[in-house]
């Protein structure tokens, strides 16, 4: 099996608008969720929205212009603007607001005298992400945008790795990306897991999620490939695993059945143990039902003193972007050796049993894990690892 | 005034009793068949916990009412006695 | 790989939804997520499988998801106040709603997939279920297509109605599926959607050709 090389990252989210912006955020323990400012709303449920963000393309979906933007500063820390056309590049990415017509305002529109705005419909055709990205690259490689709700992101990335490891492409663009959605926005709240206080991933009185938006883009390749190029790198992407719980649309498995299937396949195809996993950024959306089923799965294989924290209390919960953002966060903590806190927890839940990082943490290890957990219920994990 | 209460919790059973059914697909169900102490979830009408946040906006829209906390929920929701309770206790519609 | 067995739900044949078994547990299903649980339920039994062995996979691929669905959502926040929009609508405007339901009733435990693209996307989930099979991430995969028509697009595309499953297996004799050229498609130009591809493999294995 080939080794699949992480060489590059991108991220855009509330914590900052590249990945310095985001680590100072994290040392400094910064977050300020508030209500929306991108849409007029009578509810109060907490937002993490990209501020101080312009790009080049407004006449795209916002969640296209957050997605190019983390893909320039994927690419460039690969070095790889130069190189891609001479290589299969694939772009596998994740999204949930932009593979639909969640236009208000088209809508209002036919509805009132049944015309259909053109430039939506082709704004519309235009925001499948990887087709997107795909087209303005001018790339060669397989072309997909995976749509599987809250872990779309991390799936996107685990279908780059299996492209990589059948040879259907030398690199892979892999990630997600998701805009703040009114419509998103009024839908969780429906679903009566959403906040109006900031969110507590992990805490014995979380009240719900905090909606975010941003990108997470890596770039992987196979390490062969970027040898040549002349890149050194030092982190890798050893595995990954997905298991449905085949239980509810809505509800996750009381148990955590499909995250512990996916998450012992993860480790055993990766040639690993629990105890070899020397941290984990959990999917943690401080909804009461994600983070019991989580931490209990945690606590059940890995043991009680397992180092894990959900970086959902510095981005809110960006849905598609969410397993992009994660993957990067965790290469992050891996390269420096270094975790910030799980911001907002304060009390353990005794239905857990576990707590998460409540400091900054050095670490040493050499593997670290994702989890992602979907509406839907599809639970998806990466297993990453760096050279030391 | 209490042939008065008791008229309205009839009528507002009755209306709870279509709304569930219209509004929670429960295909091969009538209203008029649905017993006023039959419990909502687990057994009797069998309803899980999409029904409840769909029951949270039927309240709303209807009665104007707003469940904060579904932990309250539980107590509320448990038959369409309770509910109905609940509706004319706290109703501004 | 092997096409094992598939099922098709067309509207081609008038409603599609005509004579076909419905279990009362999926009330809440919109149409979307009906059809393909159907086109799925007539895969596996045409291979005589059962979704709870263990080792299945399932990809859907879909261009346009259950737009009716993600409308009718929108004519909530249109028509009531924010806090009145209806979760189940929500929960069902989404396009990976359709696999949840798959995984749950036919008890699959194996990894879902929901994939969405205007170009080609049946074919690349096609390879893509080619290398789980090839690399063993899988012993079958449940591969499917589905498209619904309504309303509000039937002004801009022609969408092709329908879903189709496949369920794939290893065996001797490879099943190509001819990749539709790519390129800017005008709306209303051309059918749209996954199941134009994904007819295309269902003639070829109703042939017999994928035996």
């Amino acid at each position: 099996m080939p080794d699949i090389a992480i060489t590059g990252l991108g991220v855009v989210s509330c914590a900052g608008l590249d990945v310095e912006q985001t680590l100072e955020a994290f040392r400094s323990s910064a977050r300020n969720p508030q209500t929306p400012g991108g849409f007029l709303t009578a509810l109060s449920y907490l937002v993490f929205e990209v501020k101080n963000f312009s790009s080049p393309y407004s006449d795209q979906m916002r969640t296209v212009q957050l997605m190019r933007y983390a893909a320039q500063e994927a690419l460039s820390s690969a070095a790889l603007n130069e190189d891609l056309k001479a290589l299969r590049v694939g772009v596998c990415l994740g999204t949930t607001v932009a593979c639909q017509l969640n236009d208000v305002d088209f809508y209002r529109a036919y509805r009132k005298n049944g015309v259909i705005d053109q430039t939506r419909i082709e704004r519309y055709l235009k925001g499948n992400p990887a087709e997107n990205l795909a087209a303005y690259l001018k790339l060669n490689g397989p072309v997909l945008t995976v749509a599987n709700a809250c872990s779309s992101g991390t799936d996107a990335i685990g279908i780059g790795w299996e492209w990589l490891q059948n040879d259907l492409c030398d690199v892979a663009i892999v990630g997600g990306a998701d805009e703040l959605s009114h419509v998103a926005y009024c839908g969780f709240g429906s679903l009566s897991v959403s906040s109006s206080e900031p969110c507590r991933p992990f805490d014995r009185d979380r009240k719900g999620l905090n909606l975010g938006e941003g990108a997470g883009i890596l770039i992987l390749e196979k390490k062969e490939v970027a040898q040549k190029r002349g890149q050194k790198p030092l982190l890798s992407l050893l595995g990954y695993a997905s298991a449905a719980d085949a239980y509810h649309l809505t509800a996750p498995h009381p148990e955590g059945k499909g995250l512990t299937i996916a998450v012992n396949k993860a480790l055993k195809s990766s040639g690993l143990k629990p105890q070899d996993i020397s941290f984990i950024n959990a999917h943690g959306t401080a909804t009461r039902d994600n983070d019991r089923t989580e931490g209990k799965v945690f606590k059940e294989i890995f043991g009680p003193k397992i180092k894990f924290l959900s970086t959902k209390g510095f981005t809110g919960h960006t849905l598609g972007a969410a397993g992009g953002l994660e993957a990067a966060f965790t290469c992050l903590g891996l390269r420096d050796g270094w975790l910030p806190k799980n911001i907002g927890f304060e009390k353990e839940d005794p239905e857990i049993g576990l707590s998460p990082l409540t400091a900054a943490t050095q670490l040493n290890g050499c593997y670290a894990m994702s989890t992602s957990l979907a509406f839907g219920g599809n639970n998806s994990v990466l297993i990453m690892g760096i050279e030391r | 005034m209490q042939d008065e209460k008791e008229e309205q919790l009839k009528s507002i059973r009755k209306k709870l009793k279509e709304l569930l059914v219209a509004n929670l697909s429960l295909e091969g169900v009538k209203p008029e068949n649905i017993k006023d102490d039959e419990i909502l979830f687990g057994e009797g009408l069998g309803l899980d916990s999409l029904d409840a946040v769909e029951i949270v906006v039927l309240l709303q829209r209807n009665f104007a009412l707003e469940v904060k906390d579904m932990s309250e929920g539980k107590k509320i929701f448990y038959s369409v006695n309770t509910l109905a309770e609940y509706v004319y206790a706290n109703a501004k519609k | 790989m092997n096409v094992l067995g598939a099922g098709l739900v067309n509207s081609e044949s008038g409603d599609c939804l005509a004579g076909r078994v419905i279990p009362g547990q999926l009330r809440r299903a919109d149409r979307f997520c009906k059809m393909a649980i159907c086109a799925a339920r007539g895969a596996l039994d045409a291979a005589q499988v059962k979704g709870e062995e263990q080792g299945i996979g399932v990809i859907m691929a879909t261009a346009f998801g259950p737009h009716p669905t993600t409308f009718k959502f929108l004519d909530n926040i249109l028509d009531y106040k924010e806090n009145e929009v209806s979760p189940t609508l929500f929960s069902h405007s989404v396009h990976n709603a359709a696999l949840s339901y798959i995984a749950a009733e036919f008890q699959i435990n194996g990894p879902t997939l929901t994939v969405t693209g205007f170009d080609g996307v049946f074919c690349t989930a096609f390879q893509l279920a080619n290398a789980w099979l090839d690399r063993q991430t899988c012993k079958y995969v449940l591969l499917g297509a589905a498209e619904e028509r309504g309303p509000v697009f039937d002004k801009v595309f022609d969408i092709v109605e329908g879903s189709a499953f496949f369920l794939l297996g290893q065996g001797p004799r490879p099943v190509y599926l001819e990749n539709k050229a790519k390129g800017p498609v005008q709306a209303g130009q051309e059918k749209r959607g996954s199941m134009v591809a994904a007819l295309n493999l269902y003639r070829a294995y109703d042939k017999g050709l994928s035996r």
